[in-house]
């Protein structure tokens, strides 16, 4: 009996062993597989409770700059279960129901004339953590940009990466024969003009810093390339040429030069400015049209359009010159190229619309195609790209989420708008 | 035994002596008393024959002779009476004899009954305690012969309880052995069909699981994950994600932060209720998200 019992232990023993043994050898892994598909995280921006007396509403303000990123999905409020604005008013259980992850609420506390409290607050829905928040004292009219700091949290908060919404974009506004160089939020609203002149003002061109921005004007039948400085003000030449025409100033990345194109030697190529030796470099050489500079984002090379091979294609070319690569085979014309922040794309204008390629020149997507579509350019950090349209016979602009699926025109923007640029600083 | 029997035959004997002298006494007086009736009558009839001769020689005289005849007469008279008051007297004493012999008849007769019937139930019980000894006799044979049986029996019994127990101990024990074995071999499938099982449970919650976190990780849009992650997931006992650590990040922050996000969103996760082992074990595991 005895035996049969110290039987019984033993083998309880060893089974007990063996079977910690395999917890301890064989953690349990548990695979999953997602597939590729990607999609925008869905968050709730309740709107800020006392914001009544706002000109702007910050909710909403947040949640158009986090769709538009195309990265999240703000839920529309009325779906919303609750409007909370303080914490001890949060269930969590009232958001995980409408599957969202983010959740921002705030309010707006009014402290004395034209200045405002304003709090917010964000939390991790799917963990039921608060992720953080911020008090803001702002003037009325900084309501907008304490909005986009917010949307910039919320974005930095999920994503690792700094948003850009309180970017800002520059493009020409033409009135008549009056050109202005303005500046605006990346959202149009706040537009400010920089220059304004009588004489064609284009190609506008952020400096690395963001603290300039070059642009091409014609004076006196010369073509120049200036630059602003925006804190004073003071404009000065960058490039001039007795003859020729220079145009498409490019800032490379580290700000320490400048690629434009230039037909000071008769033929349009593609020439290198350097800051630091004030020496200029010809980096192409071709019978065809080479225009339209983009640094990569790595600033080894360039990217440029040319006419080379009979029409409008993307090339390549190292930043000290030599022979150029072709990048675009397909579609009829393929122009004024930019490389996404990370160098992983190029967006071209392509037969009229506005198209996103990788770096081998085949096609992403479209993410416009109004047959009159120029100039696209990367926000800092690839999320979005500004372009612009034709409507009827004014230029507007256009945002669109890199991925394509979220577009806004840029109403805030009156009256005939082109040349746009995204500023480099976030 | 025998002695016993020798007893009973000692006793016998002394009963049928007793009873032999009691028969021949009874006959010897009975003889004794006849003698004795016979010579009194051989005295009474010498008597008259004497007395005759000499009343025949007397008569004599008239007046005497009368006188004489008178008293003759009346000496007869008186000696017819009292003869016959004698032979009265002799015939009751006949009568009383005959009566007594009677009743010593009836009275021998009834103690000859009475010894019949004594002898009979001498005999009866004679028999009886024989019959009882015969039977007591062949009762102890009968016990003895038993006994030694059942003597016998028990000690087969015994010796057949004792071998059989023997054998049953050695089949026991072959029992026990082969039992031990076939425990251990069942233990052996038990732990492993547990084990199975376990695995079986294990994994259909694992799926379970993995469906769950599927359908909550929502991938962000320009994420680019650049290798596996893997999070560690702790559950308390109601599948409720207790923590959530990184073990390989997979390059892209927001991936990570999804995936973190997915496991929030699946808590509780479910988790076996009825087998804490299989539970113990999901409790704790690893997240590999395939890219």
């Amino acid at each position: 009996m005895n035996k049969i019992i110290l039987k019984t232990f033993i083998a309880f023993a060893v089974i007990l062993i063996s079977q910690i043994s395999i917890a301890q050898n064989n953690k349990v892994i548990i695979e999953i597989d997602p597939g590729k598909e990607r999609k925008a995280i869905p968050v709730a921006i309740v709107p800020f409770a006392g914001s009544q007396g706002l000109p702007h509403n910050i909710h909403e303000i947040v949640a158009n700059d986090l769709r538009m990123s195309g990265k999240f999905e703000p839920l529309s409020a009325d779906r919303f279960l609750a409007l909370p604005s303080r914490e001890e008013d949060v269930q969590f259980k009232d958001w995980r129901t409408i599957g969202v992850e983010l959740l921002a609420i705030g309010q707006v506390t009014p402290i004395g004339g034209q200045n405002y409290q304003v709090t917010f607050l964000l939390y991790d829905v799917a963990q039921q953590t608060r992720i953080g928040g911020y008090r803001y004292n702002v003037t009325a009219g900084g309501v907008r940009n304490v909005a986009h700091q917010i949307s910039n949290y919320i974005y930095q908060k999920r994503t690792g990466r700094e948003g850009v919404f309180t970017s800002k974009i520059a493009f020409i506004k033409r009135a008549g024969k009056q050109s202005q160089l303005q500046v605006a939020d990346w959202d149009g609203f706040g537009a400010q003009t920089v220059v304004t002149s009588n004489d064609p003002v284009f190609s506008p061109e952020w400096s690395a810093d963001g603290s300039k921005i070059a642009f091409v004007t014609i004076q006196k039948g010369r073509s120049l390339i200036k630059v602003i400085e925006l804190s004073s003000g003071r404009i000065s030449t960058l490039v001039n040429s007795s003859r020729g025409f220079n145009s498409a100033p490019s800032w490379s990345p580290d700000g320490k030069k400048l690629a434009f194109a230039s037909s000071r030697s008769g033929n349009s190529e593609i020439y290198v400015f350097d800051f630091a030796s004030k020496s200029t470099r010809k980096i192409t050489n071709h019978w065809g049209i080479d225009t339209e500079p983009a640094w990569t984002s790595d600033g080894g090379s360039v990217i440029f359009t040319s006419g080379r091979s009979g029409k409008a294609n993307i090339y390549e070319v190292s930043a000290f010159g030599g022979e150029a690569r072709r990048i675009t085979f397909t579609g009829k014309e393929n122009g004024d190229a930019d490389v996404s922040p990370d160098g992983q794309n190029v967006v071209v204008v392509r037969d009229g619309g506005i198209a996103m390629l990788n770096r081998n020149g085949q096609l992403v997507r479209t993410l416009y195609a109004s047959g009159f579509d120029e100039s696209p350019s990367f926000s800092a950090n690839g999320d979005m790209v500004l372009f612009g349209i034709k409507q009827g016979y004014n230029g507007s602009l256009v945002v669109s989420s890199a991925d394509g699926r979220a577009k806004q025109t840029l109403n805030a923007l009156s009256g005939n708008v082109q040349d746009a640029v995204w500023s480099p600083n976030k | 035994m025998s002695r016993r029997k020798n007893r009973v035959g000692v006793f016998d004997r002394a009963i049928a002596l007793t009873v032999a002298v009691i028969v021949f006494g009874g006959f010897a007086a009975f003889l004794w008393t006849s003698t004795q009736e016979s010579e009194e009558r051989e005295v009474v009839q010498a008597f008259d024959a004497k007395e005759i001769a000499t009343i025949a020689a007397s008569t004599v005289t008239e007046s005497e002779i009368q006188k004489q005849k008178d008293k003759i007469l009346k000496k007869d008279r008186e000696k017819k009476l009292k003869e016959k008051q004698r032979q009265e007297k002799e015939k009751k004493k006949l009568d009383d004899l005959k009566k007594k012999q009677a009743k010593e008849e009836q009275r021998l007769k009834e103690l000859k009954a009475q010894q019949e019937k004594e002898k009979q139930a001498i005999a009866l019980r004679k028999k009886k305690a024989a019959d009882e000894e015969k039977k007591r006799k062949k009762k102890e044979a009968a016990d003895k012969k038993r006994k030694a049986a059942e003597k016998k029996k028990r000690e087969a019994e015994a010796a057949a309880e004792q071998k059989k127990q023997a054998e049953a101990d050695a089949k026991q024990a072959k029992a026990d052995a082969l039992q031990a074995e076939i425990d251990a071999e069942r233990k052996k499938a038990l732990a492993e069909r547990s084990a199975r099982n376990s695995t079986t449970l294990r994994n259909r919650y694992a799926s379970l699981i993995k469906a769950k976190l599927e359908s909550n990780l929502i991938a962000p849009i320009g994420s680019r994950p650049t290798q596996v992650p893997v999070v560690n997931i702790q559950l308390d006992d109601s599948g409720n994600v207790l923590s959530t650590r990184i073990v390989t990040s997979s390059g892209d922050f927001g991936y990570d932060q999804a995936v973190l996000a997915a496991v929030g969103k699946s808590s509780p996760l479910p988790l076996p209720k009825d087998a804490p082992e299989v539970r113990r074990e999901l409790q704790n595991f690893d997240l590999r998200v395939n890219l």
